[in-house]
Protein backbone atom coordinates (compact mmCIF):
# COMPACT_ATOMS: atom_id res chain seq x y z
CA UNK A 1 0.00 0.00 0.00
CA UNK A 2 2.52 2.42 1.06
CA UNK A 3 4.92 1.37 -2.14
CA UNK A 4 1.62 2.22 -4.43
CA UNK A 5 1.22 5.94 -2.54
CA UNK A 6 4.61 6.59 -3.25
CA UNK A 7 5.15 5.57 -7.07
CA UNK A 8 1.74 7.81 -7.51
CA UNK A 9 3.58 10.82 -5.51
CA UNK A 10 6.59 10.44 -7.41
CA UNK A 11 5.04 10.99 -10.52
CA UNK A 12 3.11 14.29 -9.68
CA UNK A 13 6.57 15.63 -8.26
CA UNK A 14 8.20 14.54 -11.62
CA UNK A 15 5.25 15.96 -13.91
CA UNK A 16 5.81 19.20 -11.31
CA UNK A 17 9.26 19.40 -11.98
CA UNK A 18 9.16 18.41 -15.87
CA UNK A 19 6.66 21.73 -16.16
CA UNK A 20 8.43 24.06 -14.33
CA UNK A 21 12.05 23.14 -16.32
CA UNK A 22 10.06 23.23 -19.55
CA UNK A 23 8.51 26.50 -18.86
CA UNK A 24 11.28 28.08 -17.51
CA UNK A 25 13.72 26.73 -20.33
CA UNK A 26 10.67 27.70 -22.85
CA UNK A 27 10.77 31.18 -21.76
CA UNK A 28 14.24 31.36 -21.09
CA UNK A 29 15.54 30.87 -25.00
CA UNK A 30 12.97 32.78 -26.54
CA UNK A 31 13.39 35.77 -24.08
CA UNK A 32 17.16 36.03 -24.18
CA UNK A 33 17.13 35.56 -27.67
CA UNK A 34 15.56 38.84 -28.34
CA UNK A 35 17.37 40.59 -25.36
CA UNK A 36 20.32 39.98 -26.24
CA UNK A 37 21.01 41.32 -29.57
CA UNK A 38 19.05 44.34 -27.93
CA UNK A 39 21.04 44.77 -25.07
CA UNK A 40 23.33 42.46 -24.13
CA UNK A 41 24.38 41.16 -20.75
CA UNK B 1 19.50 7.56 3.26
CA UNK B 2 19.31 6.62 -0.58
CA UNK B 3 22.01 6.15 -2.09
CA UNK B 4 23.04 6.70 -6.06
CA UNK B 5 21.98 3.70 -7.21
CA UNK B 6 18.34 4.01 -5.87
CA UNK B 7 18.03 7.91 -6.77
CA UNK B 8 19.05 6.78 -10.25
CA UNK B 9 16.39 4.35 -9.83
CA UNK B 10 13.95 6.52 -8.93
CA UNK B 11 14.64 9.39 -11.34
CA UNK B 12 14.34 6.86 -14.31
CA UNK B 13 11.15 5.91 -13.19
CA UNK B 14 9.94 9.87 -13.08
CA UNK B 15 11.27 10.65 -16.57
CA UNK B 16 8.40 9.84 -18.25
CA UNK B 17 6.42 12.02 -16.02
CA UNK B 18 9.46 14.93 -16.51
CA UNK B 19 9.04 14.86 -19.87
CA UNK B 20 5.73 15.02 -20.20
CA UNK B 21 5.72 18.10 -17.89
CA UNK B 22 8.09 19.46 -19.76
CA UNK B 23 5.74 19.33 -22.81
CA UNK B 24 2.90 20.59 -20.65
CA UNK B 25 5.01 23.37 -19.47
CA UNK B 26 6.08 24.48 -22.68
CA UNK B 27 2.91 26.23 -23.72
CA UNK B 28 2.88 28.72 -20.55
CA UNK B 29 6.34 29.02 -21.07
CA UNK B 30 5.83 30.79 -24.45
CA UNK B 31 2.75 32.60 -23.32
CA UNK B 32 4.92 33.94 -20.20
CA UNK B 33 7.57 35.10 -23.21
CA UNK B 34 4.62 36.39 -25.59
CA UNK B 35 3.29 38.41 -22.30
CA UNK B 36 6.57 39.86 -21.17
CA UNK B 37 7.93 40.58 -25.08
CA UNK B 38 4.85 42.07 -26.46
CA UNK B 39 1.78 43.17 -24.54
CA UNK B 40 2.87 46.73 -23.00
CA UNK B 41 0.73 46.08 -19.35
CA UNK B 42 3.85 44.10 -18.88
CA UNK B 43 6.41 46.97 -18.98
CA UNK B 44 4.01 49.57 -17.80
CA UNK B 45 3.31 47.52 -14.63
CA UNK B 46 5.87 49.24 -13.21
CA UNK B 47 7.55 51.94 -15.19
CA UNK B 48 5.82 55.25 -14.78
CA UNK B 49 4.34 56.82 -17.47
CA UNK B 50 2.15 59.91 -17.49
CA UNK B 51 -0.15 58.83 -20.67
CA UNK B 52 2.67 57.60 -22.56
CA UNK B 53 0.59 54.46 -23.00
CA UNK B 54 -2.16 55.55 -23.96
CA UNK B 55 -0.30 57.83 -26.94
CA UNK B 56 1.50 54.80 -27.60
CA UNK B 57 -1.52 52.62 -28.21
CA UNK B 58 -3.57 55.29 -30.14
CA UNK B 59 -0.66 55.63 -32.60
CA UNK B 60 0.09 54.39 -35.69
CA UNK B 61 3.03 52.31 -33.45
CA UNK B 62 0.80 51.05 -30.95
CA UNK B 63 -0.36 48.74 -33.21
CA UNK B 64 2.90 47.37 -35.23
CA UNK B 65 5.21 47.64 -32.38
CA UNK B 66 6.32 47.08 -29.25
CA UNK B 67 7.98 48.58 -26.06
CA UNK B 68 10.98 46.94 -26.50
CA UNK B 69 11.40 47.80 -30.13
CA UNK B 70 12.54 50.90 -29.08
CA UNK B 71 13.26 51.02 -25.31
CA UNK B 72 16.40 48.54 -25.48
CA UNK B 73 17.84 47.40 -22.34
CA UNK B 74 20.63 45.31 -20.99
CA UNK B 75 19.52 41.52 -19.46
CA UNK B 76 20.95 42.83 -16.10
CA UNK B 77 18.35 45.75 -16.23
CA UNK B 78 15.98 43.09 -15.91
CA UNK B 79 16.96 41.51 -13.01
CA UNK B 80 17.86 44.55 -11.12
CA UNK B 81 13.76 45.49 -12.00
CA UNK B 82 12.69 42.75 -9.88
CA UNK B 83 13.91 43.59 -7.45
CA UNK B 84 12.85 47.06 -7.49
CA UNK B 85 8.91 45.77 -8.35
CA UNK B 86 8.94 44.10 -5.51
CA UNK B 87 10.58 46.61 -2.87
CA UNK B 88 10.34 49.88 -4.01
CA UNK B 89 7.31 50.14 -6.98
CA UNK B 90 8.38 53.38 -8.32
CA UNK B 91 5.05 56.25 -8.88
CA UNK B 92 4.17 59.09 -10.94
CA UNK B 93 5.05 61.96 -10.66
CA UNK B 94 7.70 61.62 -8.37
CA UNK B 95 9.74 59.28 -9.65
CA UNK B 96 9.92 59.93 -13.11
CA UNK B 97 13.34 61.70 -13.65
CA UNK B 98 13.90 61.46 -17.21
CA UNK B 99 12.62 61.12 -20.86
CA UNK B 100 14.31 57.90 -22.47
CA UNK B 101 16.38 58.82 -25.09
CA UNK B 102 15.71 56.74 -28.40
CA UNK B 103 18.26 57.05 -30.38
CA UNK B 104 18.19 57.59 -34.34
CA UNK B 105 19.40 54.18 -35.43
CA UNK B 106 15.84 52.69 -34.03
CA UNK B 107 13.90 55.07 -36.11
CA UNK B 108 16.02 54.40 -39.41
CA UNK B 109 15.48 50.69 -38.94
CA UNK B 110 11.38 51.57 -40.43
CA UNK B 111 11.48 54.97 -41.69
CA UNK B 112 15.00 55.19 -43.65
CA UNK B 113 15.81 53.55 -46.46
CA UNK B 114 18.56 50.57 -46.73
CA UNK B 115 18.56 51.09 -42.77
CA UNK B 116 21.77 49.00 -41.81
CA UNK B 117 20.09 47.02 -38.20
CA UNK B 118 16.84 45.83 -38.80
CA UNK B 119 17.43 43.30 -36.38
CA UNK B 120 15.77 45.67 -33.63
CA UNK B 121 12.27 45.11 -35.39
CA UNK B 122 10.42 42.69 -32.86
CA UNK B 123 6.67 43.51 -32.65
CA UNK B 124 3.63 42.45 -34.64
CA UNK B 125 4.79 44.32 -37.94
CA UNK B 126 6.44 42.15 -40.44
CA UNK B 127 9.62 42.66 -42.40
CA UNK B 128 7.84 42.68 -45.57
CA UNK B 129 5.37 45.46 -44.45
CA UNK B 130 8.22 47.94 -43.25
CA UNK B 131 9.43 47.85 -47.13
CA UNK B 132 5.87 49.80 -47.89
CA UNK B 133 6.73 52.67 -45.03
CA UNK B 134 7.47 55.98 -46.92
CA UNK B 135 11.13 56.10 -46.41
CA UNK B 136 11.60 59.76 -44.87
CA UNK B 137 15.52 60.03 -46.69
CA UNK B 138 13.62 60.40 -49.82
CA UNK B 139 11.62 63.34 -49.03
CA UNK B 140 13.17 67.08 -49.69
CA UNK B 141 13.37 68.90 -46.42
CA UNK B 142 13.76 65.42 -44.39
CA UNK B 143 16.90 64.76 -46.33
CA UNK B 144 18.16 68.32 -45.87
CA UNK B 145 17.70 68.29 -42.41
CA UNK B 146 19.55 64.58 -41.84
CA UNK B 147 22.59 65.55 -43.26
CA UNK B 148 23.06 68.83 -41.20
CA UNK B 149 24.57 69.24 -37.99
CA UNK B 150 23.46 71.14 -34.84
CA UNK B 151 25.24 72.38 -31.57
CA UNK B 152 21.81 72.48 -29.82
CA UNK B 153 22.24 69.96 -26.47
CA UNK B 154 19.66 67.28 -27.04
CA UNK B 155 17.16 67.86 -24.16
CA UNK B 156 15.65 65.70 -21.80
CA UNK B 157 12.19 66.33 -20.68
CA UNK B 158 13.18 68.22 -17.34
CA UNK B 159 15.37 70.32 -19.14
CA UNK B 160 12.54 72.08 -20.83
CA UNK B 161 10.77 74.78 -19.20
CA UNK B 162 7.17 74.22 -18.44
CA UNK B 163 5.68 76.62 -21.54
CA UNK B 164 8.10 74.65 -24.15
CA UNK B 165 6.39 71.30 -23.26
CA UNK B 166 3.16 72.45 -24.12
CA UNK B 167 2.39 71.59 -27.92
CA UNK B 168 -0.47 73.99 -28.79
CA UNK B 169 1.36 77.29 -29.77
CA UNK B 170 4.50 78.54 -30.48
CA UNK B 171 6.53 79.67 -27.16
CA UNK B 172 8.16 82.73 -26.45
CA UNK B 173 12.12 82.76 -27.14
CA UNK B 174 12.96 83.73 -23.90
CA UNK B 175 11.65 80.99 -22.25
CA UNK B 176 13.21 77.88 -24.50
CA UNK B 177 16.39 76.50 -23.51
CA UNK B 178 19.02 76.83 -26.36
CA UNK B 179 21.85 74.96 -24.51
CA UNK B 180 24.74 74.52 -26.70
CA UNK B 181 26.66 71.32 -26.75
CA UNK B 182 29.23 69.35 -29.00
CA UNK B 183 27.90 69.67 -33.00
CA UNK B 184 26.22 66.76 -33.87
CA UNK B 185 24.18 65.33 -36.41
CA UNK B 186 20.49 66.54 -36.31
CA UNK B 187 18.70 63.36 -35.28
CA UNK B 188 14.64 62.02 -35.52
CA UNK B 189 14.34 63.05 -31.82
CA UNK B 190 15.26 66.43 -32.81
CA UNK B 191 11.87 66.96 -33.96
CA UNK B 192 9.87 63.82 -33.05
CA UNK B 193 9.16 62.22 -30.05
CA UNK B 194 11.68 64.37 -28.52
CA UNK B 195 11.21 66.14 -25.15
CA UNK B 196 8.94 69.18 -27.21
CA UNK B 197 6.83 66.00 -27.17
CA UNK B 198 5.06 64.13 -24.46
CA UNK B 199 5.59 60.63 -24.41
CA UNK B 200 4.92 59.15 -27.61
CA UNK B 201 3.58 62.09 -29.38
CA UNK B 202 5.72 61.70 -32.42
CA UNK B 203 4.11 64.64 -34.65
CA UNK B 204 6.84 67.38 -35.42
CA UNK B 205 5.99 70.76 -32.97
CA UNK B 206 6.38 73.93 -34.26
CA UNK B 207 8.92 74.43 -31.16
CA UNK B 208 11.31 71.92 -32.54
CA UNK B 209 11.72 74.25 -35.51
CA UNK B 210 12.14 77.69 -33.35
CA UNK B 211 15.08 76.22 -31.65
CA UNK B 212 17.24 76.04 -34.36
CA UNK B 213 15.09 78.77 -36.97
CA UNK B 214 14.89 81.66 -34.45
CA UNK B 215 15.49 84.19 -36.56
CA UNK B 216 13.47 83.08 -39.75
CA UNK B 217 10.34 84.83 -39.99
CA UNK B 218 9.67 86.38 -37.31
CA UNK B 219 6.33 87.97 -38.14
CA UNK B 220 2.79 87.87 -36.70
CA UNK B 221 1.68 85.58 -39.34
CA UNK B 222 4.34 83.00 -38.67
CA UNK B 223 3.49 83.51 -34.97
CA UNK B 224 -0.15 83.11 -35.66
CA UNK B 225 0.07 79.98 -37.62
CA UNK B 226 2.91 78.50 -36.86
CA UNK B 227 5.61 76.79 -39.21
CA UNK B 228 3.96 73.09 -40.09
CA UNK B 229 1.05 75.79 -41.81
CA UNK B 230 3.19 76.20 -44.56
CA UNK B 231 5.96 73.73 -44.47
CA UNK B 232 4.60 70.35 -43.93
CA UNK B 233 4.40 69.85 -47.56
CA UNK B 234 8.47 70.48 -48.08
CA UNK B 235 8.99 67.51 -45.31
CA UNK B 236 6.47 65.01 -47.53
CA UNK B 237 7.80 65.91 -51.50
CA UNK B 238 9.82 63.76 -53.00
CA UNK B 239 13.78 64.73 -52.56
CA UNK B 240 14.55 63.62 -56.31
CA UNK B 241 11.42 66.09 -57.43
CA UNK B 242 12.18 66.73 -61.21
CA UNK B 243 10.58 70.20 -61.41
CA UNK B 244 10.86 72.52 -58.48
CA UNK B 245 7.53 72.96 -57.37
CA UNK B 246 6.99 76.13 -58.24
CA UNK B 247 7.01 75.16 -62.46
CA UNK B 248 4.72 72.06 -61.25
CA UNK B 249 1.92 74.69 -59.64
CA UNK B 250 2.28 76.88 -62.86
CA UNK B 251 1.45 73.93 -64.76
CA UNK B 252 -1.93 73.11 -62.81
Amino acid sequence: MLKKNKKWILHLIGFILGFAIGGFIVFQVLFLSKVLPHGGL
Amino acid sequence: MFQWPQIKLILLFMLPSIMLGVLAGSYPGYQLYKYTWYNANFCTSCHVHDYATIGWAQSPHGATTTCHDCHHQRLRDYLKEMIVMIKDRPEFPKDLHHTPYVKKELCAACHVSNAADKSTITGPFELEDVKKIPKVDLSHLHSLHLKKKTELKLLNHHELSPSERGIEKLQPLHEMNFERAESRNITCADCHGGPQNRGHNFSAVDSSCIRCHQETHTTKVTKEVGCRFCHFQDFMIPANLKKPLKELKTEN
